[in-house]
């Protein structure tokens, strides 16, 4: 049985790096405290910049076929009946039509123009049914694979990609979230694994504040202070538990692989025409930060969307909500594809449940995981299937119902890693990465 | 006070029941037919009847039976021939023909009184996708969609107009005289428009009324109307504050309809209360208002132009769809959904079929 550890996997050696002495920058603006270190600035690790089409590490990633994943989170709940799944002219249906894909005899919402072109491209699992109908619970438990109970806390899908497969070729922390609002390093995400393998999240699409090295500090002074960083950080690290301090140099390090890349945050330098493309607005912009930083090296990149929590007006919210989501999917897939990264990259769309077929009286549809839909995409996936489906109301499965459990061992799969053979090794106590009653989904791997 | 809103209690007359979820519901204007469109693509139909009811009375020789004549409204055969939701819908003026519009775009023209009411014509898409609204005239139908398109109709169903623009449009009124329309999109931009001379005359925009909430286009806007012949635009619906589980602070706002000004603006509740989804002019001056919010919340409430506060509220019906007022000016009505209609969880019948909700209907008297 293969095991991991956390040794070197995401080691970028930058505590090994010889850099030039130099006295101690004073640019207070620019100073680090050590409280900065263990709270937020672990999300400068992120910034980097898309200087031309491909960078050498990011060629080196492409040449590999290095495997990465987007994660596109939908967060609050898509309603499936407004996207993958419409019921039209039935009692729960909604008020919008379906319309036809180029896949022969399936039909999405009206509300996808675009990606009903690119059906045939796209793994849609309609017969998902999952347990928990809350969002405080119901986010942690959907993106940590709801494993059976064993007293710990597992990480995050974007976690546990970090732990199994590391960083690229390219050095870029593996584990990244493009999302609005407040950025950082989120240790959380890791569970038992440790911060170190948690997100850098890029709040609002932008790096943490006074990641950049601004142009009064010179190179050397850059490199002086990073060198007197670390060597205080080593004595810092000395008496204290090894994950925590490895978390702090990993974000570091991280920073200084980023920092190569800092135009991928410079959207007012992308073309026009892309950013039409991916729509103008939050996710479009955020979807085209996110296929950058894949470009860019990255193993997971986690790109969010809130607001998808439609009690109220469901049907309204969903004319924006559906089509901006339709645009900015349809838009990074069309790039993968013709880069040929979709061959190497897992493309995974989804919330942590469906919505009610029930519409209630505010015109809005509550919480509903009993029946819903996932698409996916890419590396090691079927493409141009439908998996599973729901009744002709779409209020339960009919027939077989996979969970996430199944789910997280069908991307595992995907991404060549045998999620029944390999398990986590977390101080001894071996654990499962996915599910240990529940398998890869049926149809799904290619 | 609490005397005083008493006196102004309306009297639920009855509660019509439909078993789906209704939408748009009017009288029709001779008052003896109530018409709505519902979620199922139906129109529903109930017709006023005189009940003639015996009940027994105690007499010195023993007992007799007295009969008492009453108003009910009895329900017809529900008109099929939609799909998706019936939305909208609006009465021929000089024939009994009402005009219903759906969700898929379909505009029908139909008889609404018998058993089996006439089809006169249908548009199978007379918008691409969701005809939001449509108003009506003695001349011409006007309606709009989430195409962007606002389309002028002859009564028999003849493309008179056209104006197109980028934005989804949401509500509509025909100025008094006739000679223009008047339209607002999901931004709260209300454009007035010559449709004989093919020309927007100008356009203003609604302040508040919209609201960009993360990535979700939040519309405030439900209803334009006309008052004061044509001198007042009031525009109806609510200030937004958020998407998602939408909310926002119910609002009116009477504009000079001749600058686009606001001349009063009148917000009644707190952010979860939403939208005014309906109101009623009564020719007293004031404005009957009903309101649906999250979860579950509705206000039925009276308030006179120009004041701060209204005059009568209640909250015993829950998310109001629709308000009309009778030809009568002492009935009205309310469209709401039953009680109880949000939640999480599974809800089954004894047979374990999964329970959607329907539409009370409720007919109410103003006090005397």
């Amino acid at each position: 049985m293969e095991k991991f550890s956390l040794c070197g996997d995401l080691c970028l050696c930058a505590l090994c790096v010889k850099k030039m002495n130099h006295p101690l920058c004073n640019a207070t603006e620019h100073a680090l405290s050590r409280r900065q270190w263990l709270g937020g600035m672990g999300g400068a690790a992120a910034a980097g910049a898309l200087g031309g089409l491909i960078s050498p590490a990011s060629g080196e990633v492409l040449k590999k076929k290095e495997k990465q994943v987007l994660f596109i989170w939908l967060d609050g709940g898509m309603s499936q009946l407004e996207s993958w799944d419409p019921k039209p002219n039935t009692q729960f249906g909604g008020p919008f039509r379906s319309i036809p894909t180029n896949l022969p005899g399936v039909h999405v919402s009206e509300l996808m123009p675009r990606m009903a072109k690119k059906m045939d491209k796209i793994c849609l699992v309609r017969g998902i049914c999952t347990k928990d109908n809350s969002h405080s619970r119901g986010v942690g438990r959907i993106q940590r694979g709801d494993p059976k109970n064993r007293g710990v806390i597992y990480p995050y899908i974007g976690s546990a990609i970090a732990k199994l497969m590391g960083p690229t070729a390219s050095g870029l922390p593996p584990y990244v979230w493009v999302k609005p609002g407040s950025g950082g390093f989120k240790p959380t995400d890791a569970g038992f694994l440790g911060p170190k393998y948690g997100a850098l999240a890029f709040g609002d699409g932008q790096p943490p504040p006074n990641f950049i090295r601004p142009k009064s500090l010179s190179v050397e002074q850059d490199a002086a202070r990073n060198e007197l960083r670390r060597a205080l950080n080593l004595n810092y690290a000395k008496p204290r538990r090894k994950a925590n301090t490895e978390a702090n140099s990993f974000v570091f390090d991280s920073a200084d692989a980023l920092l190569a890349r800092s135009d991928i945050f410079d959207t007012t330098k992308y073309p026009r025409k892309e950013k039409e493309r991916y729509g103008e607005h939050l996710l479009g912009e955020h979807m085209l930060i996110g296929r950058k930083l894949l470009e860019a090296g990255c193993r997971f990149v986690k790109v969010n969307s809130y607001g998808w929590d439609t009690h109220g007006d469901n049907f309204n919210g969903s004319t924006s909500l559906v089509g901006r989501f339709d645009q900015a999917l349809a838009a990074v897939l069309e790039d993968l594809e013709a880069t040929g990264r979709l061959d190497h990259t897992l493309v995974i769309a989804m919330s942590e449940f469906g919505r009610t077929p029930r519409i209630n009286g505010h015109a809005g549809r509550d919480h509903w995981p009993e029946a819903w839909s996932i698409a996916m995409t890419g590396c090691g996936l079927n493409r141009g299937v439908v998996l599973g489906e729901t009744n002709a109301k779409g209020t339960f499965v009919k027939g077989d119902a996979w969970d996430i459990g199944h789910l997280f061992h069908t991307w595992f799969h995907a991404l060549g890693i045998n999620s029944h053979d390999i398990e986590f090794d977390n101080g001894g106590q071996p654990l499962p990465i996915a599910h240990d009653d529940m398998g890869v989904i049926p149809g799904a791997i290619a | 006070m609490a005397d005083a809103k008493k006196q102004l209690e309306p009297k639920q007359l009855q509660e019509l029941k439909a078993e789906r979820q209704l939408l748009c519901t009017r009288f029709s204007p001779d008052g003896t037919h109530l018409i709505a469109g519902g979620m199922d693509g139906n129109v529903h139909r109930w017709y006023e009847a005189e009940v003639v009811m015996e009940k027994k009375e105690k007499t010195k020789d023993g007992e007799k039976t007295v009969t008492e004549k009453k108003i009910e409204w009895q329900p017809l055969s529900a008109m099929n021939g939609h799909h998706a939701w019936v939305g909208t819908l609006g009465f021929h003026p000089k024939a009994k023909q009402i005009f219903t519009g759906d969700s898929w775009g379909q505009l029908r023209c139909t008889d609404y009184e018998g058993e089996n009411p006439k089809e006169h014509w249908n548009i199978k898409n007379a918008h691409d996708g969701w005809l939001r609204q449509l108003a009506v005239n003695r001349n011409h139908l006007v309606t709009v969609g989430c195409d962007g398109a606002v389309r002028v109709w002859s009564h028999s169903g003849k493309r008179v107009a056209e104006w197109k623009g980028a934005e989804e449009v949401f509500a509509v009124a025909i100025q008094p005289d006739g000679k223009r329309v008047v339209f607002g999109d999901v931004k709260g931009v209300v454009r007035v428009w010559d449709f004989a001379a093919k020309k927007i005359e100008r356009e203003f925009t609604l302040e508040g009324f919209y609201k960009l909430a993360r990535i979700q286009d939040v519309c405030g806007l439900t209803r334009l109307v006309f008052l004061d012949g044509g001198k007042t635009l009031l525009a109806v619906g609510c200030a937004p504050t958020d998407g998602g589980t939408m909310q926002g602070i119910p609002t009116l706002d009477w504009l000079n309809y001749a600058t686009g000004k606001s001349k009063h603006r009148y917000q009644f509740g707190v952010e979860n209360d939403a939208f005014i989804t309906d109101v009623a002019e009564h020719p007293d001056g004031y404005l009957l208002c009903g309101t649906s919010g999250v979860t579950g919340r509705g206000t039925t409430f009276f308030v006179r132009p120009g004041e701060k506060e209204s005059f009568y509220s209640n909250t015993k019906i829950a998310n109001i769809h629709a308000l009309a007022l009778h030809p009568d000016n002492r009935r009205f009505l309310l469209t709401s959904t039953n009680r109880g209609s949000n939640g999480n969880g599974r809800r089954l019948d004894k047979e374990g079929n999964y329970i959607g909700n329907y539409s009370p209907v409720h007919v109410m008297e103003l006090p005397a």
